[in-house]
């Protein structure tokens, strides 16, 4: 006679009806295993939250010892210089990719950063546009864009001062869409629009297959490609970071990520804009 | 040749008076070994390097005040102590001038906390050079934020002369 199983969860105990010596997970996320008849739940339902709280503080230290043990071999590296010709250097660029990327997982679900406790550091924005284009350049798969080049036409004297932590994350998003989903031989092109009185708009720039209409690429775990290996959450950690600037920058108006597609003249591929509208850039320019 | 000359006197001056620095933080590979002697190299600072803070060196915090303390947050406090480093910074905020920089892995530790920090030090992943900059940057805070323009004055004097003789 099968235990009475106690899932909280759940109401409609799938498990139950598997075969002796099953080992599954049921729609409910749940680890199970079916012993002679006996459902045993091998684990608790695992939040996200708690895999993601968890990520980053156990794996950062791995990525750190990488950067310490290549550090050995060559002492001028650094995380804020890449060079591609370099294989240290590529290694370095690695561990920022790949902590970039369990941010992300980690921020989908909560992002986590305090109200009190934001970074002000001062950060060039062009510097920055061409840090994170040249990092991804690092990531060579089939499916991403070859030959993609850079137009940034940032000047030197633009920066940003406050929550440059979250700016990084949107700029990396971005780049990292670019390097995805653009047209061979294409470029992207990063501008900063000024219109009338109103702050200026940065803009990214690519060229991409069309996007249905019916496609919210904000939304979480959207794919325009059912196939492609992401998992579609850049896009809405994007958004997420736009949620927390807005709340922790005061005195500015509100910060907005917009897309905007725009037919080219090849058939098939639009221009998608990008805009970030009122972010806070601020300039040395008189 | 000038500069040269000039570059020397700020590092002697500097030297004269070098600025205190502590770390705390549980993990080796964190603030490691080359970092710290690259930081050092031209004696302007004095790293002190601990992976657990307890009553004895909390005392010694008070006691003797350090320019600046780096605090991890997470497994780097004695459980008689407190419940993680932020206690450490609130007790630093309120016993001391101590300029109180508090870096995690996980920014999810410095969620909703009060802010008894001066600055987050939130890239973790640093490099020997990335960790000078981001000590430089640091030491200019403190000199510009934390204490009066009378103090340290021998040392400000000293990093104004090298800053001086790097630019010309």
């Amino acid at each position: 006679m099968p235990k009475a199983f106690t899932c909280i969860s759940c109401t409609q105990k799938p498990c139950r009806n598997t075969s002796p010596g099953t080992f599954e997970i049921c729609v409910y996320g749940v680890s199970f295993f079916n012993r002679d008849g006996t459902v045993e739940t091998k684990e608790p339902k695992v939040p996200l939250s708690t895999i993601s709280k968890n990520l980053r503080h156990e794996i950062n230290p791995i990525l750190q010892t990488i950067i310490q043990q290549a550090v050995k071999l060559d002492e001028s590296l650094s995380t804020r210089e890449i060079d591609l010709k370099n294989p240290l250097s590529v290694i370095i660029g690695s561990t920022v990719i790949l902590d970039n990327f369990i941010q992300m997982i980690t921020g989908v679900h909560e992002f986590h950063s305090s109200p009190a406790l934001k970074s002000n550091k001062r950060i060039g924005l062009k510097y920055l546009i061409e840090h994170y284009f040249t990092l991804y350049t690092i990531i060579q798969e089939e499916g991403r864009a070859k030959n993609l080049s850079l137009v940034n036409n940032i000047s030197d004297k633009h920066y940003i001062n406050e929550c440059s932590d979250f700016v990084e994350y949107i700029l990396a998003i971005f780049i990292d869409n670019a390097w995805k989903y653009s047209e061979d031989n294409s470029r992207l092109n990063v501008n900063l629009k000024t219109v009338g009185e109103k702050k200026p708009k940065l803009i990214f720039t690519n060229v991409s297959k069309t996007i249905p209409s019916n496609i919210n690429i904000f939304e979480s775990g959207s794919k325009v490609n059912k196939d492609s290996k992401g998992f579609g959450y850049g896009l809405r950690w994007a958004k997420d970071l736009e949620a927390n600037y807005n709340a922790l920058v005061k005195g500015n108006d509100e910060f907005k990520i917009n897309h905007v597609q725009v037919k080219s003249s090849s058939p098939g591929f639009s221009y998608q804009h990008f805009e970030l509208e009122n972010l806070k850039i601020l300039s040395d320019e008189k | 040749m000038k500069n040269k000359l000039i570059s020397s006197l700020g590092k002697t001056l500097m030297r004269l008076q070098p600025l205190k620095v502590v770390i705390v933080d549980d993990v080796k590979t964190y603030f490691n070994e080359q970092m710290l002697n690259l930081a050092m190299a031209n004696g302007n600072l004095k790293i002190e390097r601990y992976y657990k803070c307890d009553q004895n060196l909390l005392n010694s915090f008070a006691n003797v005040e350090r320019d600046i303390i780096i605090l991890d947050i997470k497994g780097t406090i004695d459980k008689n102590l407190g419940n993680d480093g932020f206690d450490i910074a609130r007790y630093l905020a309120n016993n001391t001038n101590t300029f109180i920089v508090i870096t995690s892995a996980h920014k999810y530790h410095l969620k909703n906390q009060n802010n008894f920090g001066d600055y987050v030090l939130e890239e973790r992943l640093l490099t020997p050079i990335d960790f000078v900059e981001e000590l430089n940057h640091i030491i200019n805070l403190y000199l510009k934020n934390k204490i009066g323009f009378y103090k340290k004055g021998i040392y400000r004097v000293g990093k104004y002369v090298y800053k001086i003789s790097t630019s010309t």
